[in-house]
């Protein structure tokens, strides 16, 4: 007994010392990232010129590290400035530091590009790439030897239209992945509508009510490289909406993955999965359709994550300035709670323009905390009498357990308090030192990239995933860590906050543990395996049937699940 | 987040001092008993006895000054503004009299000249506190919110209990976004009265928005009980109790708030969802259409409002604000955007029929005649117009001057199915049976769908002794096209011509019931209630 409560009082003070040394430094200058967003400009404030565009942190050498992906726009009517605007991707050597492979890679995608994910559609064992623009989007699959072919047009989800987030999942359980691509609304750089304070002549850009939405789209896998347009059949299709965040997540546990859809204007959309290729769209009844006050908000970035540990999926969606962001709890039995105001969250988020966001655990304390990339879409707010500013600090809540929120970006370096117009957000342990670091858009400037020191003093578990057939991250599985008696749960997405993906692999904080009781993991179709005796503060790899190993070590032996049930 | 405060009025009538000392049958006396008629809350009496003693003593300053608080109470301001307005040319130092003065000018939205009379009141007597807190709360609706606070403030130098003003002033920190002072001033309120609602509710209502809800839910619902009609702290306490998913009680204070006030959004929303919670699909259902049915509105309202504000010197935006809300009932502020449509382009002819077409509803015929006659200025060929004028002449009972307009509009549109039926209904107000009968068939030829006048041809059978039950049948269909209670009281005269006085009295009753105000549905329903079986 005496000496569990001195191990205990030890990691308490451990822990606490590590929440105070804690910093995001922004190392973006030293990290071999050199990348500015292009809006296209020109003064003519075309509509699609104050979305920005989004990250995708995703590992595609197979290196056991997260490469960064970084989406452009391009050159509009009008536009002086460089005109090669591109996407770029950045390889990353282990230690955080980058060097552009884009032209190696060919996935130096010219659109004006908006969003990308990842996943692995082909279950080829590695992870390939879509990206959305306003225009055809592109798929490049990963040719496995540091090179993509975009076979978007082949494959059947070049998508003409104005694509903004998109995200694979497998909601059908046949062991490939479909992707669900959000649309926002009907524009033609042709008919670009002058709205503003006429008299004054002061131009900006225009509400969203003031277009048509575009329907989303799923497309569903073939098993052969290519895809269907299943929206209509499963029930998806719906014009009302204006999408710009999606992300899967199994909400009710049922094993059939649902789908939630952040609407600019309009309803969001929960899709049900009732399990037999088609889904129901229950937001309001649910409670996750609207704010509080049943105000249709201007929904932009999603999350899941269960951020209370009860092994349901909460949720989190940003939204426009004087909305607070909204947060759900998961009360079970299909039904959430808003929790926005009784979490101390909303009166926080209410003068920000939230996008991406993220429920992520920073501090390794065991508990999910949450991310909110800030930024205004209006750059001349005073002529247009308007209060706020363009520029505008992203918020960072650390959990505090009790329902209960904290705004820390202050106490955790500069490099947070930095007001930018930020977009997309990405989460993942860059430099793997057993934190997790992230890199951020902005919109018309440079991404950024913040690493983590001082997370790591906790201690942790990062593990990436491979389903049985192969498919690398083995999108949809659950997996919950128990640790001292308690559990956590994750769920691998891909696709989610706003236009980005964080990376595909699961990382755990564990505290002041230093190995894990139990590891289970819930593979998409239902196979259940555990595993045991797994370390702490250690990188494995989970495949499904075999077992687990040391992330890196290919030759080692797997070790097997202590237990599994199908 | 916005913050929905609630101001507390604030306004009192204030009882005229005046000596009496006569007894008998004369002014004097019937204007005590008068003040004790109305101490006792009988207003009736009171006003009987005020009458009296104005028919007697006509220049009465006291009498006009009591008559007209009482018809402010009674919610009959131009009858209170006239008497206020005599009191006050009798005895201009008649503090009270100038105080209810600038309250009703305040509640009819003529701030400007509220404000004046409270700066007037003001100068004569700088030491009251009561004219600086009037002048104050005129200042706040019109959300000069600066400007109130300063009032408040020399209205506390005054009165530094006063619990209103405290509560007011905060409300007004509120609105600027300075809830750290409101939270203050909210507090002292609640040490000056404890039983202010108004500041248990609004500091109850600033905790929750900051999560704060343990501590804020006992201050609404102390407000609830100290105000049980105080909507927002009962809204707000609803919010809190989902807080703790005490979903029975919350549905509790939401249906009661839906009740208070059907179009509250949010009252709507969180009723559904608390009904899905406790699987009352079916009511969850039915008030989730009624939310997506506000929130259209809403919304579209919203759309307009922010056109208006994207082009402030637009007559059209406005014009189009103002169809809005008229399109949605809200006839108010349809008046106030087709007005201000007209000040920025007095020739704008759609504004001026849309505010004759609107005063006429509202009984303002004389208005309504005005409007129109500059729009028929602006469009002398339109028949559309010259009817509508004609409407106005008619509702004035100029039958000649409706004839000649409707006549008029005929030899531009012979075949104008309402310019017939108004024929139709001078004739019928001159008992010219045929030639009314003549015209609503006519009016029926060009436009079956008329269903004015099928109940215009339905009273005139009535009236010619023709069958009621073909009267019936008129009446029927024209309720059947549109459900207006003129309809159903024209179909309860056919039943009662019939004898059928039950069906009369359901019909005439119903009519009541979809618009109590008319005094003439009152009537019909009180003649087939208690005519004898030989009528």
């Amino acid at each position: 007994m005496r000496q569990t409560v001195v191990t205990l009082v030890a990691g308490l003070l451990a822990g606490a010392c590590a929440a105070q040394a804690l910093e995001f430094v922004d190392i973006t200058g030293d990290s071999g990232v050199a990348f500015t967003h292009v809006d296209g400009r020109s003064g003519e404030r075309y509509f699609l010129e104050t979305l920005g565009s989004g990250v995708a942190l995703f590992d595609y050498d197979g290196d056991a590290d997260p490469d960064v992906y970084l989406v452009n726009g391009a050159a509009l009517p009008g536009f002086t400035g460089e005109p090669n605007a591109r996407n770029r991707l950045y390889r990353n050597d282990g230690a955080g530091r980058f060097s552009d492979v884009t032209d190696a890679a060919g996935v130096g995608d010219e659109g004006y590009g908006h969003g990308a994910c990842a996943a692995d559609y082909d279950n080829d064992g590695d992870l390939d790439l879509y990206v959305t623009n306003f225009g055809a989007n592109a798929l490049y699959r990963n040719d496995g030897d540091g090179t993509f072919t975009n076979v978007a047009v082949a494959a059947g989800v070049s998508e003409p239209g104005w694509s903004t987030s998109a995200a694979f999942a497998d909601p059908d359980l046949d062991g490939d992945l479909d992707l669900y691509v959000t649309s926002y609304i009907e524009f033609a750089l042709d008919d670009n509508p002058w709205c503003g304070l006429r008299e004054k002549g002061v131009r900006a850009y225009c509400a969203p009510d003031q277009f048509t939405g575009q329907p989303d789209a799923l497309y569903r896998n073939n098993g052969d490289g290519t895809f269907t347009d299943a929206t209509r059949a499963s029930g998806l299709f719906n014009p009302r909406g204006k999408g710009l965040g999606v992300a899967w997540s199994d909400y009710d546990l049922d094993g059939w993955p649902d789908i939630y859809v952040a609407n600019d204007s309009t309803e969001n959309f929960l899709f049900h999965n009732l399990g037999d290729g088609t889904f129901e769209e229950v937001g309001f009844m649910a409670g996750v359709a609207l704010g509080e006050n049943g105000d249709m908000e201007n929904g932009m970035g999603v999350a899941w994550g269960d951020y209370d540990n009860d092994g349901l999926p909460d949720l989190t969606v940003t939204n426009y300035a004087d909305q607070t962001n909204s947060l759900y709890h998961n009360d079970g039995d299909g039904f959430f709670a808003d929790i926005t105001v009784a979490s101390k969250t909303g009166y926080v988020t209410g003068p920000h323009l939230g996008w991406s966001t993220a429920f992520v655990d920073y501090d390794n304390d065991g508990d999910l905390d949450l991310y909110a990339a800030n930024g205004h879409l209006h750059d001349n707010l005073a002529e247009l009498d308007q209060a706020g500013t363009y520029g505008q600090r992203d918020l960072l809540f650390r959990n505090d357990r009790d329902g209960v929120w904290t705004d820390v970006a202050d106490s955790h370096g500069a490099a947070l308090m930095a007001e930018d117009v930020s977009r997309g957000a990405a989460f993942g342990d860059i430099d793997l030192d057993g934190d997790v670091d992230m890199v951020v858009t902005t919109s018309n400037g440079p991404a950024r990239v913040l690493r983590n020191d001082g997370g790591s003093s906790r201690s942790w578990l990062a593990m990436t995933l491979r389903s049985a057939n192969g498919q690398a991250g083995a999108v949809g599985a659950r997996v919950g860590v128990t640790t001292d008696g308690d559990s956590q749960w994750r769920e691998v997405v891909s696709g989610s906050g706003y236009l980005s993906q964080s990376d595909i692999g699961l990382h755990f904080g564990l505290g002041v543990a230093e190995s894990v009781d139990r590891v289970r993991v819930s593979w998409p179709g239902g196979a259940t395996e555990e595993h045991v005796d797994i370390p702490a503060r250690a990188r494995i790899v989970v495949q499904e049937s075999k077992g687990w190993r040391a992330a890196g070590q290919p030759h080692s032996p797997w070790q097997a699940p202590s237990s599994t049930e199908r | 987040m916005i913050v929905s405060c609630r101001v507390v009025a604030g306004w009192v009538l204030l009882p005229v001092a005046i000596a009496v000392t006569a007894v008998g049958q004369t002014p004097a006396q019937y204007y005590e008993l008068a003040v004790q008629a109305r101490s006792g809350g009988d207003a009736a009496q009171a006003l009987g006895h005020l009458r009296m003693a104005l028919d007697l003593r006509p220049d009465f300053p006291a009498a006009h000054a009591e008559i007209g608080a009482l018809y402010l109470s009674l919610g009959r301001p131009e009858d209170a503004e006239r008497h206020l307005q005599r009191a006050r040319s009798a005895d201009p130092s008649l503090v009270g009299v100038a105080m209810n003065l600038a309250r009703l000018f305040a509640r009819s939205d003529r701030h400007a000249d509220a404000l004046a009379l409270y700066r007037e009141t003001t100068a004569g007597h700088p030491d009251m506190s009561g004219p600086h807190l009037g002048a104050a709360f005129t200042l706040q609706a019109l959300g000069r919110y600066a400007d109130a606070i300063r009032s408040y403030a020399r209205a506390l130098e005054l009165a530094p209990e006063s619990a209103a003003a405290m509560a007011n002033m905060a409300s007004c920190h509120e609105a600027l976004g300075d809830d750290d002072e409101a939270i203050g001033l909210y507090l002292r309120a609640l040490e000056a009265d404890g039983d202010s609602s108004m500041a248990h509710g609004n500091l109850g209502a600033i905790y929750r928005n900051r999560g704060m809800v343990d501590e804020s839910r006992p201050l609404l619902a102390r407000a609830v009980e100290l105000d049980p009609s105080f909507t927002m702290a009962r809204y707000r306490l609803a919010l809190t109790l989902i807080d703790t998913r005490d979903f029975d009680a919350a549905v509790g204070h939401l249906e009661r708030v839906v009740a208070e006030q059907p179009d509250h959004i949010g009252g709507r929303y969180n009723l559904a969802r608390g009904y899905f919670r406790l699987r009352r699909v079916e009511e969850g259902r039915r008030e989730m259409s009624a939310y997506r049915r506000l929130n259209a509105i809403a919304v579209e309202l919203e759309e307009r409002e922010a056109a208006v504000v994207m082009r402030p010197s637009s007559a059209l935006k406005q014009y189009e604000l103002g169809m809005a809300y008229e399109k949605h009932g809200r006839h108010g502020p349809a008046r106030g955007a087709y007005t201000r449509a007209l000040e920025l382009d007095e020739d704008y002819a759609d504004a001026h029929y849309r505010l004759g077409v609107l005063a006429l509803r509202t009984g303002s015929a004389e208005e309504s005649e005005t409007h129109h006659r500059r729009a028929l200025a602006l469009a002398p060929e339109s028949v559309g117009l010259r009817v509508a004028l004609a409407g106005a002449l008619l509702a004035q009972d100029d039958l000649a001057g409706a004839l000649a307009e409707y006549t008029h509009a005929l030899t531009l549109d012979g075949r104008n199915a309402t310019a017939l039926a108004g024929v139709g209904a001078v004739s019928y107000r001159r008992e010219e049976w045929p030639v009314a009968e003549r015209h609503y068939r006519a009016a029926l030829d060009a436009d079956p769908q008329a269903h004015w006048a099928m109940d215009g041809l339905a009273r005139t059978r009535l009236a010619r002794g023709g069958d009621p039950e073909e009267a019936l049948e008129l009446a029927k269909s024209a309720y059947g096209l549109v459900a207006a209670p003129r309809y159903l009281e024209t179909a309860a005269l056919a039943y009662f011509a019939m004898g059928d006085r039950a069906s009369a009295r359901i019909a005439a009753s119903t009519a009541v019931r979809m618009d109590p105000e008319n005094d003439a549905y009152r009537r019909t329903l009180a003649r087939v209630t208690t005519a004898g079986p030989d009528e």
